[in-house]
């Protein structure tokens, strides 16, 4: 039954953009046997490549719907259980204040939204375009999702940016700024949300970076530009630095959600009447903002109106999606030391806006770590408990 | 308490005043109580000497009347009559008919001062009554006895008295209105008293003022002081008959922005979009204007704003001539939205000030947050000429010399492109040199330049220099090429081909290139000694702003919304945290506007305290681990850094020792290049042979917990 669903997602998906299973089995490092088996119905993706579907997913350019959808085929659990959910959520006051931001960046108004794990890229992506919609106007929004693909041609990459902002006949770089500078010099101001910046073909994203940089100063304050993205687009920043687009670009995390989040979390899954302020600080103190572990409790709590503490803390603690987030990052010697004394001990260390222990980075990409006031500045702690007993399982595991 | 009564009541008291202080000042004569006091104060024991004297005189008098009634004439001596003439006090004697003379004897005791003075007495022969008046010299008035008194002046005719008496009364008190007109008008008198309060009028109040200016010949004086250009007063007297738009490009005009009619917003009246100009001194670039017709009044001007969505537009509401702005001014008076009220006395200090840009921050700092409005730009090239402070020595290197080649070095977010933008703003009105940038996005040079210049793709530089001198009337030629990295990459892997061709074409003087970049490019021209890039051009590093320019960088934009540091020392410190590099300057700054609370004016250390502390400041100084694409580079790198972290200084003989304590082989001049590529970045600052952070703050973002951790996890993969 799984196994047809996803076959017919996977075959659709990939009829929609054209794509062979070689090709897909090269973007994602698998064989094309094993892709032509899952889009026969043959097999599904083994529970270790979850990380692989996720790939194929970005390559096939899906939603943060679609790509849900997909992975609920093949037998994982979502990777967006929250931010992919409809507008009317509890972030509209945070997306309003990003544009209000934004705004103030003149006169290169760049502003660069990252999110960990488990977070659309961005969240609430279609909220977030109806807010500029309302705040630009309808014309002025573009919204630009960059192929994913290591063989992608320039030609291919511009033709599909330009498709994406309603560019016609765009088939190089020179032709998709053109196409921008004609809207920016007729005196419009466009907004333009990037989606997963970072994703892509290096020399391709470099040269998008280039056009947006370049239109930005020729045009100052009429391109508005929002670029989405997580850990890569962050190292893209910090560790690159070759993209000045990125160095003149002002960074927001996506935030973890307060009481007022999670209140609204809750009654999109439960009854409202179940919804008080008791079940807000319950979530808040055994998830830690974790969006997925919120998304499970939610459901334990609704298949289960007597469920303890205790044991939603287990059920927490043993959740395929903690699981999945520890072991890429245990995988060698140095790591699993390091990380084994950060899980015996409290606090992880000093929040930077680029953390310098590369573990620890890695761990908060995960969004297995988050960063939370301390006495002496913002320091980086466990997400909650739950977190800390699958890592401890993880490394336990491994030992074994 | 004056103030209270009803104005014609006051000018009425104020004249009748004026009639009883004035008239007797004038006119003393017709006062009793004003002549009062020239009376002299009579001794009262000479008086009664005197009274004694007047005794004496009886007995002479009695018998002059009966002499007189009985002969009809006057005698011819006083002596036959038979009567003393002389005694204790007086002397009498006759100096014409019908006449007698009392002179006091000298020498008479308690009146010896009025020895010699005399008393006249006169007897009429017709009723044979006396008269008596003081002689020559006089008796004083005091001593005189009631019924004698000094002749009267010559009898006035009453009537001309009493017209006499209303024509100088009128005439103070038209003096008296006349002054009361300048001193006391509600309009004039204030701007007589301070004529910079005729900034502060109503607009709709002018045009009477400029009719009581007029009146009064004191318009051209009150200007001069008020310092109104004659142009501007007459402008602004006319503006608020002016239609909505007349009035937009007017206020418009005098900001310098371009102002169009906005259509589709759902406000009564009119609205129009302003683009202000770069030169605008706070990060705003266009703006709603909001007329509202002129019969809208208290809440109602507030109502439709209440339902419009402006977006992230600022909206000025301009209130009309005549109407109640209280109810405006409260709702844009809170800070989180984004209406600014501009009032009637407002509108008239943006037509007559000398600067109504000020007269448009002010407005706009009260109204908004100060944040939204920042006068300082913390990212990217500064295009705002007001935002740029400092670097004149390398300006002059560029603009004051014969054209050439230059090689812009310095690392992210130092201020290249900032100073490439001065360039070029400094060479726009040269005569004979024309300034073109160019930012590129990738290596491809050629093809940018040719897509700038509207060219096919594959034109040649020849091609590309002839087109821009053309469209440049035949101008030399200086190139502003900025983001040059990845072309000096590229073109170092392909022979330097292009290099070559720009050289040739600078040597024909045809036109001259200024390249930015960071290490590539400084490793090009300053480490290669193979590299064409050496002869091409003159070096100029970017890197700390000189210290005045920094202080500068720090309050000037400030003082725009009349804010400031509480302390010159604050900005001593901010300047010390930031290593003078300009981006930071500009951050702290940045950060410390966005710590003042609502109403706050004053940046007081707490508020640096903040932004030493924000995100934003962390932000600014990560992102260094990785300057050169060459991993093994970038490791050499971050060991200096963390070396430096841990001990607050290192030496090149001091790294080497580390590397070599960890097992590996030190590369000296790769060590070098560590530090020369840290030191262009600006995370290190040399002393002699010692380097230092550059930025003191930089030390922040490390733990020392961790940073033997770190060094030896880079010194194991050496």
């Amino acid at each position: 039954m799984h196994n047809d669903e996803f076959a017919d997602l996977l075959s659709g998906y990939m009829r929609r953009i054209r794509a062979s299973a070689a090709g897909v089995a090269t973007e994602i490092g698998m064989s094309r046997e094993a892709v032509n088996n899952w889009r026969q119905g043959l097999s599904l993706p083994n529970r270790k490549h979850r990380h692989r579907l996720l790939d194929c997913a970005r390559y096939l350019r899906l939603s943060e719907r679609e790509t849900d959808r997909l992975l609920t085929a093949a037998g994982f659990e979502p990777e967006y259980p929250v931010g992919g959910q409809p507008a009317g959520q509890p972030y509209a006051a945070h997306i309003a204040g990003l544009f209000e931001r934004l705004a103030r960046l003149a006169p290169y108004p760049i502003l660069m939204l990252l999110s960990q794990a488990h977070w659309g890229q961005p969240p609430f992506r279609d909220q977030l375009l109806a807010t500029a919609r309302g705040v630009y106007g309808e014309r002025a929004v573009l919204h630009i999702r960059p192929p994913y693909s290591v063989s992608a041609e320039s030609r291919d990459y511009f033709e599909a940016l330009g498709a994406q902002c309603g560019f016609a006949g765009v088939d190089s770089d020179f032709a998709f700024e053109a196409a921008l500078e004609k809207r920016l010099a007729a005196g419009e101001r466009v907004f333009c949300l990037v989606s997963r910046f970072e994703q892509g073909e290096p020399r391709l994203r470099e040269a998008l970076a280039g056009i947006l940089r370049s239109l930005s100063e020729m045009y100052s304050g009429r391109l508005h530009l929002m670029l989405c993205g997580g850990e890569a687009l962050a190292e893209l920043k910090y560790q690159s630095g070759d993209l000045s687009l990125l160095n003149i670009a002002s960074v927001e995390y996506w935030p973890d959600p307060g009481a007022d989040e999670l209140r609204d979390l809750a009654r999109a899954q439960l009854d409202p009447a179940r919804v008080d302020a008791a079940l807000v600080a319950r979530l808040a103190a055994l998830c830690g903002g974790h969006p997925a572990l919120i998304d499970e409790a939610l459901r334990a709590i609704a298949g289960d109106a007597r469920l303890t503490d205790a044991d939603l803390a287990d059920r927490l603690g043993a959740s395929a999606r903690l699981w999945e987030g520890f072991v890429p990052l245990v995988d060698d010697a140095d790591a699993r030391e390091r990380i084994g004394a950060w899980l015996r001990g409290t606090r992880l260390g000093r929040a930077q806006p680029y953390l310098l222990d590369r573990h620890l980075r890695r761990l908060f990409w995960a969004n297995l770590v988050a960063v939370r006031p301390g006495e002496q500045g913002a320091v980086v702690e466990w997400r909650c408990d739950a977190v800390r007993q699958a890592g401890l399982q993880v490394l336990a595991g491994g030992a074994a | 308490m004056i103030r209270s009564l009803p104005a014609w009541l006051r000018y009425a008291l104020i004249a009748v005043a004026l009639l009883l202080i004035g008239v007797p000042l004038a006119m003393r004569q017709w006062y009793p109580a004003a002549s009062a006091g020239k009376q002299a104060v009579a001794d009262p024991r000479a008086a009664a000497i005197l009274a004694n004297g007047w005794s004496e005189l009886v007995p002479l008098r009695m018998h002059l009347n009966m002499y007189a009634s009985e002969n009809g004439e006057w005698p011819r001596d006083l002596a036959v009559l038979d009567v003393p003439l002389s005694g204790k006090v007086f002397d009498v004697t006759s100096s014409a008919d019908y006449e007698i003379v009392a002179t006091v004897r000298p020498n008479v005791r308690y009146a010896e001062a009025l020895g010699g003075l005399r008393v006249v007495h006169r007897l009429d022969p017709k009723t044979l009554n006396w008269d008596c008046m003081p002689g020559s010299p006089p008796l004083p008035e005091s001593y005189l006895p009631l019924n004698c008194h000094a002749p009267l002046p010559p009898p006035v005719d009453t009537t001309a008295r009493w017209l006499t008496l209303i024509v100088l009364g009128g005439v103070a008190i038209a003096i008296g209105l006349g002054l009361l007109l300048v001193l006391r008008h509600p309009l004039i008198a204030p701007i007589q008293r301070d004529p910079s309060r005729l900034l502060r009028q109503p607009i709709g109040a002018l045009a009477r003022i400029d009719r009581a200016l007029g009146l009064l010949r004191r318009r051209d004086d009150t200007l001069a002081a008020a310092r109104v250009q004659p142009a501007d007063w007459r402008d602004a007297i006319g503006y608020a008959a002016l239609a909505a738009e007349q009035r937009a490009a007017m206020l418009a005009l005098r900001v310098g922005a371009r102002s169009e009619r906005a259509s589709g917003w759902p406000l009564p009246g009119d609205v129009f979009e302003w683009r202000f100009p770069l030169e605008l001194p706070v990060t705003l670039e266009r703006c709603l204007v909001w007329f509202p017709p002129d019969d809208l009044d208290g809440a109602q001007l507030v109502r439709p704003l209440r339902q419009v969505q402006t977006g992230l537009d600022v909206l000025l509401a301009f209130v009309p001539a005549a109407a109640d702005a209280g109810a405006l001014r409260a709702w844009c008076g809170d800070r989180s939205n984004l209406y600014v009220c501009i009032g009637v006395e407002a509108q008239t200090a943006w037509l007559l000030e000398r600067d109504p840009v000020r007269v448009l921050l002010r407005q706009m700092a009260q109204q908004l947050k100060v944040t939204r409005i920042s006068p300082y730009q913390t990212r990217g090239g500064v295009a705002r000429p007001s935002s740029f402070f400092g670097r004149e020595a390398l300006l002059s290197r560029v603009i004051l010399r014969e054209p050439g080649n230059y090689l812009l070095v310095g690392g992210r977010q130092l201020g290249k492109t900032s100073l490439m933008k001065a360039i070029e703003r400094r060479l726009r009105e040269h005569p004979q040199l024309a300034c073109v940038y160019v930012s590129l996005r990738d290596h491809r040079l050629l093809p940018r330049l040719a897509a700038q210049c509207e060219l096919p793709a594959d034109s040649g530089l020849d091609a590309i220099v002839a087109h821009l001198a053309r469209a440049h009337g035949g101008k030399r030629l200086l190139l502003l090429i900025d983001e040059a990295d990845p072309f000096f990459r590229h073109d170092a892997a392909h022979d330097y081909r292009e290099l070559a061709a720009l050289r040739a074409i600078s040597e024909e003087g045809r036109c001259h290139f200024l390249l930015a970049g960071f290490w590539d490019l400084y490793a090009a021209a300053a480490l290669d000694y193979q590299s064409p890039l050496r002869n091409f051009g003159e070096v100029i590093t970017v890197g700390a702003l000189e210290p005045d320019a920094c202080r500068d960088l720090a309050t000037v934009p400030l003082a725009l919304l009349n804010l400031r540091f509480a302390d010159p020392s604050l900005v001593e410190r901010l300047v010390e945290a930031s290593g003078r590099r300009a981006n930071l300057v500009a951050i702290l700054c940045q950060e410390c506007l966005e710590a003042l609370e609502r109403g706050e004016t004053v940046i007081e250390a707490p508020h640096l305290d903040r932004a030493l502390r924000s995100q934003a400041t962390l932000d600014a100084i990560a992102g260094w681990g990785r300057l050169s694409q060459d991993e093994a580079a970038s490791r050499l790198d971050r060991i200096v850094v963390y070396r430096v972290a841990a001990n607050g200084e290192t030496t090149l003989a001091d790294i080497v020792a580390l590397v070599e304590g960890a097992g590996a082989a030190a590369d000296v001049e790769a060590l070098r290049r560590a530090f020369a590529r840290l030191s262009l970045a600006f995370v290190l600052a040399r002393t002699d042979e010692r380097y230092r952070f550059a930025v003191p703050l930089f030390r922040t973002q490390f733990e020392a917990a961790e940073l033997p951790v770190f060094l030896a996890q880079e010194l194991k993969r050496l």
